[in-house]
């Protein structure tokens, strides 16, 4: 699995999510822009591009079905990190 | 308040602010809050590859109230009139936004919108008058 994290390529706002959600664990979206300080448009892209590369997923948020919660893939996060470094929020 | 004047002189605080920042790191991206109300969030963003300020982000979203609808000082005991007026408002505003040049963009279904234009120009009072949201319960706390 590691050779295959070390060939995904993120963008730097992909990355700064994926710190995050490793960090504080399941978040909706736009609590990750406010406590993060990041766009909610760049949040919402980075997401999208998380669940693509399969990096995290999205579960329900049974405290308030409209948000949704994304959880990072932990072990592979720790590959990604180690590929790009440590950027946590 | 919020009047134009006000929004304008804070886009100066941070424009200064973020030159300032640019000088003194090669970090990424600048992001900066301009306003912020129960409905609103507008965002200076300056692109670390690109040294021209900036582009603005409003964000638009039902306030926590609504959102967190089973808690005890939910909607349930607030005006629902009131909400529904607020959502048509803010509607309108996205519209408005358009208008100017801003290109609007659904981003979830708990009601987040996005509204984003580039600035390449020196800009007037006019354009602070129309980013102005409609409910303007200006919150120093949240700047």
């Amino acid at each position: 699995m590691t050779e295959l994290i070390m060939s995904v390529d993120l963008p730097e706002s992909a990355i700064q999510v994926l710190g995050f959600l490793s960090k504080n664990g399941p978040t909706p979206p736009r609590d990750i822009s406010r406590k993060a300080n990041i766009p909610l448009r760049t949040v919402s892209y980075a997401l999208r591009t998380l669940m693509i590369k399969k990096l995290c997923h999205k579960v329900p948020n049974l405290g308030d079905m409209r948000r949704p919660l994304y959880i990072a893939d932990q072990e592979k996060s720790r590959a990604i990190f180690m590929k790009y470094g440590s950027i946590m929020v | 308040m919020i009047t134009p004047e006000s929004l304008f002189k804070r886009f100066e605080q941070i424009t200064k602010q973020l030159a300032l920042e640019n000088l003194q790191s090669d970090g990424g991206d600048s992001v900066s809050v301009l306003l912020e109300t129960d409905w609103v969030r507008v965002l200076l963003l300056k692109h670390n590859t690109d040294s021209r300020i900036v582009s603005i982000e409003v964000e638009s979203y039902l306030p926590d109230f609504v959102e967190k609808g089973t808690d005890s000082d939910s909607v349930e005991k607030r005006d629902m009139v009131e909400v529904v007026n607020g959502m048509i408002a803010h509607l309108q505003y996205l519209l408005k936004l358009r208008t100017s040049g801003f290109n609007l963009e659904f981003i979830g279904p708990d009601y987040l919108w996005t509204a984003t234009r580039d600035i390449d120009e020196t800009l007037d009072l006019d354009f602070f008058e129309v980013i102005i949201p409609p409910i303007d319960t200006w919150s120093d706390s949240k700047i």
